[in-house]
């Protein structure tokens, strides 16, 4: 039979649309639910917790039939990737994100709220009901919190040794503060008493301490309205502290203009005695700078001065969320995939696992991590047992009282646009003051409050 | 005889209709391997650059979500654009950022060429210098640099003291840090710009310069009558170049100063970026981006133009 070369070329052609077709909607198995779940970067220090998750998918799948899990190399690191990711639908189904982050992924339906979840979930009991207020919007939980921090000060031990400076108590003051940053102040030697951060948004994010700490505050919800309120003398007095350490005590380094990484790099290399840290800090300076743990001490934030100074450090953490764009199918699976071993005895083992890595890897589990469940809970007392057992590695931090203190100290985020307050408007300010010897504080922060009250907080209202 | 007149007569009557497959061979036969080279480019340019341009007009007047639905808004991205408290100080910033580059970065490459060109020995090794900044990559190239301004142990700051000239805060003052910038900038670039000088210069006849000599022309009369008339127009085009360059400028202020100490080095460009890829607001980075574009657009089609009539009136 001869085929005419028309013929063969429509073949061809029906042949490859029905090809391409096939490769971009593959045929799934009847009432089979794919769900994506995240997975860390293929890098080296990646590895083994990436192991840990295909391990999980396959139990997870095995309890699971019909849901299929697809890993999605993913982290939350950067906004811009989740964005990309929503905008092209390959964004995980569950996501982990910053506490910051509720107004910008509630406010765009962006994520779904877990309230009816919640109600029927077995460990709800477990969790500490504040934990979940960085994550309440309009009245209804959008997240998860399974990993909580509240910003305390980690200082050097040896330094506050050398220096004559006595170990911080659970009722210091920013005098008590500003003094051992004094005595440990050397600027001969290129050591500084104390290192904010002050580039990028970290710079309004280290602000707010201070202003939560002389009684001030950042956004304030009157008469069903938000107001900005960081130009209140509280607010001042902090700025006005913040620029005393620069011009008046000179306890800051000569670069003063640094990151979160720059910070706890400059803390791990001995060149300053103090910093703010909220979880992670501390490991850039033990595992990147080869900082002796013991050397570090712990204490809760000081306290500020007049009537209205209190002990505070912004809370914050890691939750869980599950994506609004997912089909309800997808959404429950997800709910599924969330809570799977999720404080349960499998996450123990894998802990008491990771220490053998540790060490056959000279390193520490170093960051300080707040669970956000009740001391009682089964979860917690375990995970004790295994630090307990493995605490050449497993790094735990502060004495009991201060870890019974740390939780009255939290003050959670701006619950609207904060890192655009922290980035935009609160940075500079910070800049402004410690570049300019004679920058007007309260004129600083009356013109910022004005400008983020008019450009923000008027068009939410 | 007879066969000239009938060939001609032949010429003289309507051709044949040829057949449309014929045609379509013919030219293919004839263009097609240059448009098949072309296809590539086009496909990259119409998606990667074309498409979003046009897209970001229709993004400028949206409340745009991604992976939902876009919403119009009308004017209204534009308003709360220009109603921005930090524009007025990112467009003050960006036009004194491209004054700077280009009165450092615009006569450094030339003078370095016209140098380097003049230069009678160790030519090749100067050419290799001045374009070695080039080839080292962006992120190390920054890590250098803010070693260089540390205004404790910088490099910089040790060389003024040496001259017993005051330490400068370099990158944390609000009156130096964007000068850093240039300077950095200047730095990292000027070869790229320097080695098109370089071949421009190469053109031009060497009859011309021993010509003048025998003249009695000295070096600065070479450099005024032949040099730099000689170099007119690539000076002009890579001038337009530069400011559209310079502009847009992002990277370093980025990497460096975050925009800061202040404000003070926060840019257009960099606001677009913090309007899509920080805040979410990808109407509003859609609408700065489009004023931008007018802004760039207008400004080559007036500096074309002028330099039209410059050289209507050198004829």
């Amino acid at each position: 039979m001869v085929v005419s070369r028309k013929t063969s070329v429509v073949v061809l052609l029906v042949s490859l649309t029905v090809l391409l077709l096939v490769s971009l909607f593959p045929v799934k198995a009847a009432n089979q639910i794919t769900l994506k779940v995240v997975i860390g970067p293929d890098t080296e220090d990646n590895r083994a917790q990436n192991l840990v998750t295909l391990e999980k998918i396959k139990r997870f799948e095995a309890a699971n039939p019909g849901i299929v899990c697809r890993p999605v190399p993913f982290t939350y690191t950067t906004r811009q990737d989740f964005f990309i990711k929503q905008a092209s639908r390959t964004a995980p189904d569950v996501l982990d994100v910053w506490a910051t982050e509720c107004e910008l992924l509630a406010s765009r339906n962006w994520i779904i709220p877990l309230d009816d979840y919640i109600k029927t979930w077995d460990k709800a009991d477990w969790v500490i009901p504040s934990a979940y207020a960085p994550f309440r919007y309009n009245g209804k939980i959008y997240g998860i919190p399974f990993a909580g921090y509240v910003k305390h000060v980690i200082y050097n031990k040896r330094m506050f040794r050398e220096n004559g400076v006595p170990e911080p108590t659970l009722d210091w003051t920013w005098e008590d503060f500003l003094n051992a940053a004094v005595k440990c102040t050397d600027k001969e030697k290129g050591i500084a008493g104390f290192a904010p951060m002050t580039k990028g948004g970290e710079g309004g994010w280290a602000l707010t301490d201070f202003i939560y700490q002389a009684g001030g505050e950042c956004e304030v919800y009157e008469n069903g309205k938000w107001k900005a309120v960081f130009d209140s003398p509280e607010a001042v007095t902090a700025l006005q502290f913040l620029k005393d350490l620069k011009w008046k005590y000179d306890v800051l380094p000569a670069n003063w203009s640094n990151g979160w990484t720059d910070v706890y790099n400059i803390f791990g290399s001995e060149k300053v005695a103090m910093v703010f840290d909220a979880d992670w800090g501390r490991n850039v300076a033990i595992n990147g700078q080869g900082m002796d743990p013991n050397d570090i001490g712990v204490a809760i934030m000081p306290k500020g001065p007049g009537p209205k100074g209190r002990h505070m450090g912004v809370q914050g953490g890691n939750f869980y969320v599950i994506n609004a764009l997912s089909t309800p199918e997808v959404q429950d699976a997800a709910w599924k995939w969330l809570t799977f071993e999720l404080w349960d005895e499998e996450d123990i083992k894998a802990l008491a696992a990771s220490a053998a890595d540790y060490r056959a890897q000279k390193q520490y589990r170093a960051q300080f991590e707040y669970i956000p469940l009740k001391p009682d809970s089964p979860y917690i007392k375990a995970r004790e047992e295994v630090f307990a057992q493995n605490s050449d590695v497993l790094l735990s931090w502060g004495s009991e009282e201060f870890l019974m203190k740390l939780p009255e100290t939290a003050h959670i985020e701006p619950p609207i646009e904060a890192q655009v307050l922290y980035a935009q408007f609160l940075a500079p300010v910070v800049q402004a003051v410690l570049s300019d010897k004679n920058a007007d504080p309260a004129k600083l922060l009356k013109d910022a409050n004005a400008r983020f009250q008019k450009e923000y907080l008027d068009h939410v209202n | 005889m007879i066969e000239v007149k009938t060939r001609h007569l032949e010429q003289m009557s309507i051709p044949p209709v040829k057949p449309v497959g014929y045609v379509v061979r013919k030219n293919f036969s004839r263009y097609g391997m240059g448009l098949a080279f072309l296809v590539p480019a086009f496909i990259f340019y119409a998606i990667f650059q074309w498409a979003p341009i046009i897209y970001n007009f229709f993004l400028a007047f949206q409340n745009y979500i991604p992976g939902l639905p876009a919403k119009w808004v009308g004017w209204a991205n534009f308003r709360r654009v220009l109603g921005d408290s930090l524009l007025p100080i990112a467009i003050k910033n960006t036009l004194a950022f491209t004054g700077w580059a280009l009165l450092i970065g615009f006569v450094v490459p030339i003078i370095t060429a016209i140098t380097i060109t003049e230069l009678r020995k160790g030519r090749s090794f100067f050419r290799l210098a001045v374009y070695m900044p080039n080839i080292i990559p962006a992120i190390a190239l920054y890590v250098m640099w803010l070693y260089l301004f540390n205004p404790a142990v910088g490099l910089l700051n040790q060389i003024l003291n040496f001259f017993h000239i005051p330490s400068s805060e370099w990158l944390l003052s609000p009156k130096t840090a964007l000068v850093s910038l240039v300077m950095m900038s200047t730095w990292a670039n000027f070869g790229s710009t320097a080695v098109l000088y370089m071949a421009s210069l190469s053109s031009i006849s060497e009859e011309l310069y021993e010509a003048a000599e025998i003249d009695g022309a000295g070096v600065w009369k070479r450099i005024r009558h032949i040099t730099l008339p000689a170099l007119k127009p690539t000076i002009l085009i890579l001038l337009l170049m530069q400011l559209i360059f310079t502009i847009q400028v992002l990277q370093e202020p980025m990497v460096m100063t975050g925009g800061g100490p202040n404000n003070a080095t926060m840019t257009v460009m960099y606001m677009v970026y913090n309007y899509a890829f920080v805040y979410a607001e990808f109407g509003k980075a859609g609408a700065l981006g489009i004023l931008l574009f007018i802004f760039l657009m207008v400004l080559s089609l007036v500096y074309v133009k002028a330099n039209k009539l410059v050289e209507k009136e050198a004829r």
